[in-house]
């Protein structure tokens, strides 16, 4: 996949995240569509660093528009992909499994990082409150990465028998 | 510069992540608000947002059968804001406004102005994380309005503009903020206390007494009282849920559920 696919499908997330998702939210969680993007694009591009370059620069998009603190979300979007490319060696790409563990562990440490920093920077928002809608968060992120992994798998992983394999 | 030249990769690894801490950094020390180039780039997504939001809105309000009833309903929403302002202004006013004209004259303060002028503003986008709510506003600086302006709903008080551009305005809410919030009660005005987000999606607080007779399902009311940021006098804060005297404090302690339902805010005020 080009860049320019690549950066107008996360603008496309950008904007659907902050707008639409709002009425698919389910007790009160709506998926992160960007995480899902950065933890697809990292699993599935990580030579091309798509996920690294462009979740970063999302992420600081995400956060100039709605974060109270710039970066916090491009920072945990870099850290994420980072991890997932290191782990990558050890993970088979043409099983599901590994994408659903790289998912939940991705969501987890998300969260994880922003309540961190926020932690960091004087914010009163307790661990349990961030925690609560883990589960639910957890559920939702890996239930778009896994449609988001069969839609672009074969365009990643070529078989043999595939008519263009070289 | 050799060593940098052999690891390019690591090189930009280790400079992002500290580029991106420096960010956060200053960030905090600004107090969250962004630069000029940033308050452009939010102007654009705003710009897109705006007829996005609006539809996903219509979506939601099902397009094809309930147009007249949510006509309907807007007015009778707009008209029970205005009756319950007009219910706490008047109840204020009558019981209040000597007593505050006498202590204004004595320590040479302003007398407050309730009739402060009120903006309508849609919602055109919300933060997106499950934790916060922060959301972005159609209206700006060029409709008057300003840092620290405080917007409400017709359920109460939601919140303060965060931060204004032209033609929008990032609004973070009361539970959010780290802004204490001055209250009143309803059907006692001589119990003042005061209140800010627990952190857990609520509000806390405590009487400035420790003998008030505060009780559950009290209303509170904004006192007015300035704390950083100009709450005016009378807003609806929420109702209380349990009191209880701290021995360590010495503070009679009150959680609050917010009258504002946060997850589903549409249209709001800006009180300027």
């Amino acid at each position: 996949m080009k860049y320019r696919y690549a950066a107008c499908l996360f603008f496309v997330a950008f904007i659907i995240q902050t707008t639409l998702m709002n009425i698919v939210s389910v007790f009160g969680t709506t998926p992160n569509l960007l995480l899902c993007l950065v933890v697809i694009f990292s699993f599935l591009y990580d030579e091309n660093n798509y996920g690294l370059v462009l979740g970063v620069s999302f992420g600081l998009l995400y956060d100039i528009c709605f974060s109270q603190y710039v970066g916090i979300a491009a920072l945990a979007f870099f850290v994420i992909s980072l991890a997932i490319m290191l782990v990558n060696v050890i993970m088979n790409k043409e099983v599901v499994f590994s994408v659903i563990v790289v998912t939940a562990s991705s969501t987890v440490v998300y969260t994880l990082i922003y309540w961190g920093i926020m932690f960091m920077l004087g914010s009163n928002y307790s661990f349990f409150h961030m925690m609560r809608f883990l589960p639910l968060s957890v559920l939702y992120n890996t239930v778009i990465v896994i449609v988001l992994y069969y839609l672009m798998i074969n365009k990643v992983i070529r078989h043999h028998k595939d008519r263009y394999y070289k | 510069m050799k060593w940098i030249k052999a690891h390019k990769f690591l090189t930009g690894i280790i400079g992002t992540a500290l580029v991106l801490c420096l960010i956060i950094v200053l960030s905090f020390l600004s107090d969250g608000s962004t630069s000029p180039v940033g308050r452009q780039i939010q102007g654009a997504v705003a710009f897109i947002q705006r007829p996005i939001a609006s539809a996903t809105f219509g979506i939601r309000d099902g397009i094809f059968n309930f147009r007249h009833i949510i006509v309907e309903n807007d007015q009778l929403r707009e008209e029970n804001a205005r009756l319950r302002r007009e219910i706490n202004s008047t109840n204020l006013t009558a019981q209040d406004l000597q007593d505050l004209r006498e202590l204004a004259n004595i320590f040479n303060y302003d007398i407050m102005d309730y009739n402060h002028r009120a903006i309508a503003a849609n919602v055109i986008a919300l933060d997106g994380t499950n934790w916060f709510n922060v959301f972005t506003i159609d209206r700006g600086t060029r409709d008057g309005i300003y840092q620290n302006a405080v917007v409400v709903n017709h359920q109460g008080l939601v919140g303060t503009v965060m931060e204004a551009g032209t033609n929008w305005a990032r609004v973070i809410s009361v539970i959010d903020s780290t802004n204490r919030v001055s209250f009143i009660v309803a059907r006692d005005h001589d119990i003042v206390g005061i209140l800010q987000g627990d952190g857990q999606g609520g509000l806390t607080g405590f009487a400035l007494d420790n003998q008030a007779g505060i009780i559950v399902g009290d209303v509170l009311l904004t006192s007015g009282i300035d704390l950083g940021s100009m709450y005016p006098k009378g807003i609806d804060i929420g109702r209380v849920t349990a009191v209880d005297f701290n021995i360590d404090t010495q503070l009679k302690t009150i959680e609050i559920e917010p009258s504002v339902r946060f997850n589903n805010l549409r249209k709001v005020a800006v009180i300027l």
